[in-house]
C-alpha cells in the first residue's frame, strides 16, 4: 500500500514537472468548471502544482491559493494516518474536532468566494 | 489461605493468591485449596476477587477510528469532487461521535467517510478516462 502511494506520488511529481497543464491539453479540465462554468475548491490544482514543483511560488497561489496551503496540511494529516494506532493521542489532535471543522470551512468558504471575487 | 491453580495446564501452588497472579492467573483460571469438593474459577472466589482490579488494557479506549480526513481533502482538492465534501462531514462523525462515547458509530462514520472517499476517487478517475478517451478520439480525427 505505501510503495504503491510512493511510486505513485513520484509518477505524479514527474509528469506535472515535465508537462505544463496549462499548455498541454492532456490534463483533464475539472467536470464541475465544464458543466457549471463555476470554479470548484480544487480547481487551478493542477496549474498550482506544477509552478509549485518549478519554486514559483506566487504563481501557484494565483492559480489555488487553497490548495497551497492545505497542502503540507494534508502531508501532516497523512503522516496521522500512518500512525494512527502506535500513536492514538497525537492521532486525535491531528484530528481534533477544530481540525476537520476548519478543513470543511476553509473547502467550502473558498469554494463560494473564488467564485465571488473570481480567483 | 493457600491455594493451587492450574495456570496453562500446570499445576501451580501451594501459593498466595498475589503469588499465583504473579505467575500469570487470570479471572477464568481454576483454582482449588484444600477441603474443597472440586475446582473453581478464581473470579468466583472471595479472596481473588480484590486482586482483579480494573484492567488499564480492558478499560482503556480504543484508538479512534480512522477519520480518512486527508484522503477527502484530497478528493475534494485534486479530483475536483464535490462528492469529497460528504466525506469530510462523515470524518467529523468520527471525531464526534468517538469523543461522545459512541465507538460503534464512530467505526460506521468511519466506513462511510471512506466509502465516500473511494467514491469521489473512482468518479474522478472515470472522469480522466472519459476525458482521455474524448482527447483521443479528436486526435484520431484530426489525423485523418
Amino acid at each position: 500500500m505505501i510503495p504503491a502511494a510512493i511510486i505513485l506520488a513520484l509518477a505524479g511529481i514527474c509528469i506535472y514537472f515535465y508537462f505544463d497543464p496549462s499548455e498541454s491539453a492532456l490534463f483533464p479540465k475539472c467536470s464541475f468548471y465544464c458543466l457549471t462554468g463555476l470554479k470548484c475548491p480544487g480547481c487551478g490544482s493542477q496549474r498550482a502544482i506544477h509552478a509549485l514543483l518549478h519554486g514559483d511560488l506566487s504563481t501557484a497561489v494565483r492559480f489555488n491559493a487553497m490548495m497551497v496551503v492545505a497542502l503540507p496540511v494534508v502531508l501532516l494529516l497523512c503522516v496521522g494516518e500512518l500512525v494512527r494506532t502506535r500513536r492514538p493521542e497525537l492521532y486525535l489532535k491531528l484530528n481534533s474536532r477544530w481540525v476537520i471543522r476548519a478543513a470543511f470551512i476553509v473547502v467550502t468558504g473558498w469554494w463560494i468566494v473564488r467564485n465571488l471575487i473570481g480567483q | 489461605m493457600l491455594y493451587w491453580a492450574n495456570i496453562n495446564n500446570v499445576k501451580v501452588g501451594p501459593l498466595e493468591p498475589g503469588q499465583l497472579i504473579a505467575y500469570g492467573l487470570t479471572p477464568e483460571t481454576f483454582v482449588w485449596r484444600q477441603g474443597w469438593q472440586q475446582w473453581c474459577k478464581a473470579k468466583f472466589v472471595d479472596e481473588f476477587i480484590p486482586w482483579f482490579g480494573p484492567d488499564p488494557r480492558h478499560t482503556a479506549r480504543p484508538p479512534m477510528p480512522s477519520s480518512y480526513l486527508p484522503w477527502a481533502l484530497i478528493v475534494t482538492i485534486l479530483c475536483c469532487m464535490p462528492i469529497g465534501i460528504v466525506a469530510i462531514i462523515y470524518s467529523s462523525k468520527v471525531e464526534s461521535r468517538y469523543a461522545s462515547g459512541d465507538y460503534i458509530g464512530s467505526c460506521k462514520a468511519s466506513e462511510a467517510a471512506r466509502t465516500w472517499s473511494i467514491v469521489g476517487a473512482v468518479s474522478g478517475l472515470l472522469y480522466c478516462l472519459f476525458f482521455g478517451s474524448i482527447y483521443l478520439i479528436q486526435f484520431i480525427r484530426l489525423w485523418h
